[in-house]
């Protein structure tokens, strides 16, 4: 990631792009999780700065709205949005995954904080419960997850 | 005296009138710009975490549905912080009544909202991270560089916009916005290594 | 207009599209066994930036061959330290904080960066592959598309002339990036290549993944009674956990891009249903006789899911 989108978003924060940069910056984050987890871990960075306290997030906020808005929106949208070539049968396959998803998964998922506060949340049982999983990571790819903090949630 | 115009109002107003021409995937914008202030708002009252969102999520829900009517008497985040507030009210108030979820009078949320029971209390746990965390974010902005410790604490503390952080610190605006970013950067670095 | 030179016609255009096509897909899957074969067989280094799971990492990143055997070096470049070494397939981590050792003995010839299957053509019916110039930088970029909701869309970028990677993304049901990892500062046959020195494999304390050889799938305790399209065993074992040493039965399944575990034991302290974090998602059932299955990997919700409610426990033996 080049810092100086970074730098753009730390800009954001503080209200200092012009209103046409800020509306194409927003519309990136909108289309890469990774730059809005990015943007809201800083905006969680800025209310701790101010020791105000910094809720638990799931990285889903905008897609679970757009479920209850309007459920058969998001494939067809975000296809374009990615860049990818948009045809028809693999938006009609992308719409039926999301739509099963959303119907059979529901919510809450990985959560965008400052880590140590998400782990304040979490009980011992699902403490037990992440360590397994977290082994059971280990020895899947050795090499990605071996002493990697990974924070795996429930769907609920 | 501030000469500087934020960006906020303009860009929401710009937004918002995508959205009431029809432009629904305007509000994702807006949704994504202020999630984050909204969830913190909503928590003040909800303190399960879960439920919190579910409320902030509600929230969003009712300002789109409410936005074709909305005529711009205030600015955009104002009034969606009176839809949040109110949410939560509503919300707890329903959870008093054990399910009922219907609307409330404000004032009898007030009420409600005062009662001991509800004000919220750190674990000790939670206030022992917290307390972690403060003093890390403190020692991380002590051993920034002058430069960027005093453009930071100029933006985060004082308030002052770039270009008054400009002109205090004798250097062009793109340096300034540099220097925060960074030390934004170091910041968030040192929290990282605290988290893992 | 005649009817016969319409039907002729459609055939000639049918024709040209339809070669026009094949082409397109070959172009991809050359670049794509390019790319595994450089990956592979090159000696290259380069700055690896990982965005996974919610978070950053930046590691120095180094593949070569050395006396006819491959080498793969990750190192944190952001204040751990943690390192990660390849010496042909006994991969180990070593994580200076905390001291700690696992060796993981499985035997793998792929990428920390990415896996590309062997044989892209046994896989077509489950992805489709398309290659495009990137307009800017002059570079490949590859779309790796699945053709079901039981695996992620992938999309690489690669250098034209020597075809190494220079950024992979991985894309959720909903076409957003979930996970990335840019090259930068990357250097084709580097004159020098320090290989960090790591701890000796038989110190003291270190943790051991998959040290046992492999046992045939017939031998576990549990049954798929329908596998995911595509998915291939790739192994079998039974063995302890790296951190807890407790005994599992653990099942690695593959389609040579995405891959997931099954695993099975019987005081698993899991909570059941779905959890996730990132691309990984996890899936967790009670078997009648009280053992937890869990599903596990870079796989939608989908595949977890579904593959674990049609995990069951074998039958017994019949004497």
């Amino acid at each position: 990631m080049s810092n100086s989108i970074h730098e753009q978003i730390s800009c954001l924060l503080d209200d200092e792009l012009p209103p046409e940069q800020a509306t194409q910056l927003l519309q990136q984050l909108r289309d890469d999780a990774t730059l809005r987890h990015h943007y809201h871990r800083q905006q969680a960075l800025r209310m701790r700065l101010h020791h105000e306290p910094t809720p638990p997030m799931s990285t889903d906020f905008l897609e679970q709205i757009n479920a209850q808005l309007h459920p058969s929106r998001p494939s067809m949208q975000s296809l374009k949005a990615a860049g990818h070539p948009v045809n028809w049968s693999m938006g009609l396959l992308a719409l039926a995954a999301a739509l099963l998803i959303w119907l059979t998964v529901n919510n809450m998922p990985q959560t965008t904080s400052l880590a140590p506060t998400t782990l304040a949340h979490t009980s011992s049982t699902h403490a037990a419960s992440h360590a397994r999983l977290r082994e059971y990571l280990q020895a899947h790819n050795s090499s990605r997850y071996v002493g990697r903090p990974i924070l795996l949630t429930a769907h609920r | 005296m501030k000469t500087h115009l934020r960006t906020t109002d303009s860009v929401d107003e710009h937004l918002v009138t995508q959205v009431q021409q029809g432009n629904k995937q305007a509000f994702d914008l807006l949704v994504i710009k202020h999630q984050q202030k909204i969830l913190q708002l909503v928590n003040r009252y909800v303190k399960d975490p879960g439920e919190a969102q579910d409320v902030a999520q509600e929230a969003f829900i009712k300002a789109y549905r409410a936005l074709p009517g909305f005529r711009g008497d205030s600015a955009f985040y104002t009034w969606l912080y009176r839809i949040a507030i109110n949410t939560a009210k509503n919300w707890l108030m329903a959870k008093s009544r054990r399910g009922s979820d219907a609307d409330i009078d404000i004032d009898e949320a007030e009420k409600y909202l005062n009662a001991p029971q509800l004000q919220g209390q750190e674990t000790p746990e939670e206030a022992v991270l917290n307390q972690e965390i403060i003093d890390t974010i403190q020692q991380a902005i002590d051993e920034l560089p002058e430069e960027m410790r005093t453009a930071i604490s100029l933006r985060e503390f004082e308030g002052l916009s770039y270009e008054e952080i400009a002109q205090a610190m004798h250097c062009p605006i793109g340096t300034v916005r540099s220097r925060i970013f960074r030390a934004r950067e170091a910041i968030d670095k040192k929290l990282s290594f605290l988290a893992n | 207009m005649p009817n016969s030179f319409i039907l002729y016609l459609s055939l000639v255009v049918g024709i040209l599209v339809s070669s026009a096509g094949a082409a397109e897909e070959l172009s991809a899957t050359a670049l794509l066994e390019n790319l595994r074969r450089t990956m592979l067989e090159r000696n290259f280094k380069a700055t690896a930036h990982f965005f996974r799971d919610g978070t950053t990492t930046r590691m120095d990143y180094q593949h070569g061959i050395r006396a006819g055997k491959r080498f793969e070096r990750m190192l944190d470049l952001d204040g751990h330290a943690h390192e990660v070494l390849r010496h042909d397939n006994i991969v180990t981590c070593w994580l200076p904080q905390t001291q700690r050792l696992v060796i993981d003995h499985r035997p793998s010839t792929q990428s920390f960066l990415m896996t590309v299957p062997e044989r892209l053509s046994a896989i077509q019916a489950y992805y489709r592959f398309q290659a495009q110039p990137d307009p800017d930088q002059a570079n490949w970029i590859i779309d790796i598309i699945p053709e079901d909701a039981y695996r992620y869309a992938r999309k690489v970028w690669l250098t034209q002339d020597t075809y190494l990677p220079l950024k992979i993304e991985v894309y959720n049901e909903h076409n957003r990036v979930i996970e990335r990892v840019e090259l930068d500062h990357l250097q084709p046959n580097p004159q020098h290549m320090p290989l960090q020195a790591t701890p000796a494999q038989n110190a003291a304390g270190a943790r051991h993944i998959h040290q046992d050889p492999p046992q045939p799938v017939s031998q576990a305790q549990f049954v798929l009674t329908q596998t995911l399209p595509g998915y291939q065993p790739i192994l079998f074992t039974r063995m302890p956990l790296p951190e807890s040493g407790d005994t599992v039965e653990h099942l690695l399944l593959s389609d040579g891009f995405s891959s997931l575990s099954v695993y099975r034991e019987k005081h698993a302290g899991i909570k059941t249903g779905l959890t996730h974090s990132g691309s990984v998602n996890a899936y967790s059932k009670t078997l009648p006789d009280g053992s937890v299955v869990t599903v596990i990997g870079e796989v939608p919700a989908q595949a977890v899911r579904q593959l674990a409610e049609d995990t069951q426990l074998a039958a017994p033996a019949t004497p």
